[in-house]
């Protein structure tokens, strides 16, 4: 090998380095989709418009069917979060039991027979519902996370909503797919 | 030796360093601060076969969006290469392929074709599976359908057979509802029509249709060639120094999705003419010439998720391209001639054609929530026809029975698997391996390893893998090279091998992104076409024995690259964006035991890209330039009117080349409608290319001279 590549450039590398580290710059790490998902959930949840006296005065419960590990991330994630103003608590929710006490519910990949199951309790209920798999939109649920080109892209059910009571103003409806408003 | 050692491990603890100190204010809580569109921006970029965030890759991936395209100007994917490291375009024109032959990290395509990069769009293979490259040209493939463009150093050889030797790009078209138009024109009679209709009928039926027609007379006949005015008949002398091509490229896509299945059909209809000096010792003077290439691929793909551990794709792949020359090398006093060696097979050129079927089936398995593997099996059936001799006064003269006559069959089948496994939260380790079996020359193994950490923002990536190529049909059966007709199986030659290790820090953030890369190739049994051995045979041709000497390709060549790269980007304000990169290409070659370095073997050392993007409400403004080292050629043209041309060690040199690109867009003039100014090569400098190697053939081309486009584009 000719290693007077070393010889001659080495010192230029190590230079280049050492200016890379004196560069004091605010960090932005690269997320992954469950990540971007726990912050749609957030800030879609804040863009609603909520039927009156449905939110408890303090805590906003959001609940995780069929995903434990994903229920952790929001956990922790939304430790020091609030949605209007109240604070996020994380729930397993294991019967429909447990779903009636939630705000918002996040169904994981499940048996298409055991989501039904669980939508029909709670079909004009003031209970925002997400899910990232396919169909799910169709099947009932408001909010459905999917992959489009790499990006994060998500459909809404515009006709469960209004069964729901909750409303989505232009603005959002504007970035989901159109689609599947309907 | 041990200096060597030691300032290895400064480099490396630097890089840990840059770590360890680095305060780890990382958080995805940053990502609230974020608007909903802004978080549908993200990108999650695929590779490896599946969905993979870009810092989980097990190989550097550069992503180039719609936007970018649209915003730079690129028309094709020589635009895209010219601004990133490591990428070198080798010459505008090529030789066989008609559109560009590039280079990647110093790894130069062969004559016949791009046959070191894999080039796939919507994940289907568009190279030759006979192994020619992509010998329909870079300025072929259109970008106007493209949603995005991936670039993926180094071989990956493990997930995608052969071809992927240097490196790997995969084009996305879109699949979102939607309809363009476009129209430009410019300098050098040059003019794009495009235009495309994607519909999303229902959510698992869509389908596509894309058309994109590229015309150019590519230089200024008036002025550069007198020749291509003659072109139909033949040209005077001298035209020695001047060249002229002129392209007229179709392209027609069309795609239908229906639930799991998906149907592709890709045509590429290319009709080009070019002029250019020849060999003077070799032959008489200079050539004009006519040819068309006719490129179609059909592909029938299905895809369902059925649970985690069963994610099935199958696939089939059917490929035809054919190299048709529609006249022969014409030479100026071959008129003449009546001699029966020029009457059997005239001057040089080159019928062939390959079809191919491609049955692929691959399973991606979530075995739990730190492991995945995707394995697979590909069987290629491939055909081919012998390199007929064209060219009889001009007119080609093999038949349709000979152009069908499929005389060359072998088959490939490959097996692969590669396992990712997340060992802790920052730390990726993937693993696995690719056995090729070919029926005409040795079996292949390929495998690949790669530790991916990351930690904040900072991402390091180390990887080693093995590409190969595999002899192409040509020079697999191609032996003869005064006649063409006398062919026989090459069936020593073995597949070229290329052991890669590259090795990249990123650091991404809102404001900043920069990476840096090293890599060190070693490469092995690399193909030379057309070695002399010292024999020759005697041909009878009408009746005449000719002697001729038998030139053919051999595994002669190693050789080692290895380089060093630095990228930042950095948005200066709200409305300018900065991008700048500088990549390093060092190597050497042995061939017959003689060492050439890379920069004699026309690759420059030193590249450095810099590009300034202005947004302001409707209008975008693109910026950029670029400087390339000098490089040379070795010549073989000792004595004629070419040996002007060579230093007193026989290489031709290329001057050190500076270039200026602009590109202004006003978007959304009307509703979906928009304008566009591209300006290339601004201060209108003169650089060259090589033809075909310089050993024959004209040594030096001409390249493309300042270039004006206007256009407009209509989404509706």
């Amino acid at each position: 090998m000719n290693f007077s590549f070393w010889r001659i450039k080495f010192p230029s590398i190590v230079t280049a380095w050492i200016f890379l580290l004196s560069l004091q710059l605010n960090y932005y790490a690269q997320p992954k989709e469950k990540e971007i998902h726990a912050v749609l959930i957030n800030k879609i949840s804040s863009y609603l418009v909520w039927p009156e006296n449905t939110l408890d005065d303090t805590v906003f419960n959001i609940g995780v069917y069929g995903d434990d590990k994903f229920g952790k991330l929001l956990d922790e994630l939304f430790k020091e979060r609030q949605v209007f103003n109240k604070e996020i608590k994380v729930k397993k929710v294991r019967s429909s039991a447990d779903l009636l006490k939630c705000n918002s519910v996040f169904f994981a990949e499940i048996p298409k027979a055991d989501l039904l199951e669980m939508l029909i309790k709670i079909v004009n209920k003031p209970i925002l519902t997400f899910g990232n798999s396919k169909g799910y939109s169709k099947l009932g649920i408001h909010v459905n996370f999917y992959i489009s080109e790499n990006r994060i892209r998500f459909e809404i059910n515009e006709d469960a909503l209004k069964r729901s009571g909750l409303y989505a103003p232009p603005s959002l409806l504007k970035l989901a797919e159109p689609m599947n408003r309907n | 030796m041990f200096g060597i050692k030691i300032k290895i491990t400064v480099l490396v603890a630097l890089f840990l360093f840059s770590n360890i100190f680095s305060q780890d204010t990382a958080k995805t809580s940053e990502l609230f601060d974020l608007s909903i569109a802004e978080l549908m921006d993200i990108s999650v970029v695929t590779s490896a076969k599946w969905e993979q965030n870009i810092f989980e890759t097990s190989s550097k991936v550069t992503v180039i969006s719609e936007k970018e395209i649209k915003e730079r100007g690129y028309h094709d994917l020589m635009d895209v290469f010219q601004s990133l490291p490591f990428f070198q375009i080798q010459s505008q024109q090529g030789h066989w392929t008609k559109g560009g032959l590039v280079n990647f990290q110093g790894l130069r395509s062969g004559d016949s074709g791009n046959n070191k990069i894999l080039i796939l769009i919507d994940g289907l293979e568009i190279n030759d599976e006979g192994g020619e490259g992509i010998f329909l040209g870079l300025n072929s493939i259109p970008l106007n359908s493209v949603k995005q463009i991936e670039i993926v150093n180094g071989p990956n050889s493990t997930l995608y057979g052969r071809d992927a030797f240097g490196a790997m790009i995969n084009i996305i078209t879109i699949k979102e509802s939607k309809s363009y138009a476009g129209y430009s024109s410019g300098t050098f009679n040059s003019q794009r029509i495009y235009g495309g209709v994607s519909h999303k009928f229902e959510e698992d039926i869509f389908g596509s249709i894309n058309y994109f027609n590229y015309r150019s007379d590519e230089q200024d006949p008036t002025k550069i060639s007198l020749a291509y005015k003659l072109r139909e008949v033949f040209p005077d002398h001298p035209y020695t120094e001047q060249f002229y091509r002129a392209s007229d490229n179709k392209y027609l896509g069309l795609k239908f999705n229906y639930k799991d299945f998906s149907l592709h059909y890709n045509l590429f209809d290319i009709d080009v003419a070019e002029t250019y000096g020849s060999n003077p010792n070799l032959y008489v003077v200079e050539y004009s010439t006519r040819l068309a290439f006719v490129n179609q691929q059909f592909a029938l793909h299905y895809s369902s998720n059925y649970n985690n551990l069963l994610n099935l794709e199958a696939e089939f792949q059917w490929k035809k391209n054919e190299f048709d020359p529609r006249t022969a090398n014409l030479y100026t006093g071959d008129l003449n001639r009546s001699d029966s060696l020029f009457a059997y097979g005239g001057r040089k050129y080159y019928y062939f054609k390959t079809e191919s079927y491609a049955y692929k089936i691959q399973n991606i398995a979530e075995i739990s929530d730190k492991i995945k593997n995707v394995s697979g099996i590909e069987l290629e059936d491939i055909r081919g026809i012998p390199v007929i001799s064209e060219g009889k006064g001009g007119e080609p003269i093999s038949t349709e029975t000979q152009r069908n006559k499929f005389e060359h069959y072998f088959k490939n089948w490959g097996v692969f698997s590669e396992f990712n496994y997340t060992a802790f939260e920052n730390l990726i380790m993937s693993f696995g391996g690719r056995i090729d079996h070919h029926s005409l020359h040795e079996p292949t193994f390929m495998p690949r390893v790669a530790f991916i950490y990351n930690r904040g923002n900072h991402l390091l990536r180390f990887t080693f893998s093995t590409g190969y190529i595999a002899p192409s049909v040509t020079q697999s059966f191609f032996e003869s090279i005064t006649t063409f007709s006398w062919i026989k199986p090459n069936t020593n030659l073995k597949a070229e091998k290329n052991s890669s290790h590259q090795f990249d820090w990123s650091y991404v953030s809102k404001e900043i992104n920069i990476n840096a890369g090293m890599f060190f190739n070693i490469l092995e049994d690399a193909i030379v076409e057309s070695v002399t051995t010292g024999d020759s045979a005697f041909v009878n041709v009408g009746g005449t024995n000719y002697r001729v000497p038998i030139l053919m390709s051999r595994n002669v060549s190693s050789g080692r690259r290895y380089g060093f790269s630095l990228s930042a980007s950095k948005t200066l304000f709200d409305r300018l964006t900065a991008s700048a990169n500088y990549s390093l290409i060092l190597g050497e070659d042995k061939v017959l035991n003689k060492e050439i370095h890379v920069n004699k073997n026309h690759v420059s050392n030193h590249k450095i890209h810099l590009g300034l993007q202005y947004t302001r409400g409707m209008i975008s403004c693109y910026t950029e330039l670029f400087w390339l080292s000098r490089k040379s050629i070795k010549s073989n043209h000792t004595t004629g009117k070419y040996a002007i041309l060579s230093d007193s060690e026989g290489y031709i040199n290329f001057d050190p080349v500076f270039l200026a690109n602009a590109n202004l867009r006003v978007n959304n003039i009307l509703d979906g409608f928009s304008i566009y100014v591209r300006v290339k090569n601004i201060f209108d400098n003169e650089y060259y290319g090589q033809t075909i190697n310089a050993q024959w053939g004209a040594p030096v081309v001409l390249q493309d001279m300042r270039r004006i486009d206007l256009g407009f584009d209509y989404e509706f």
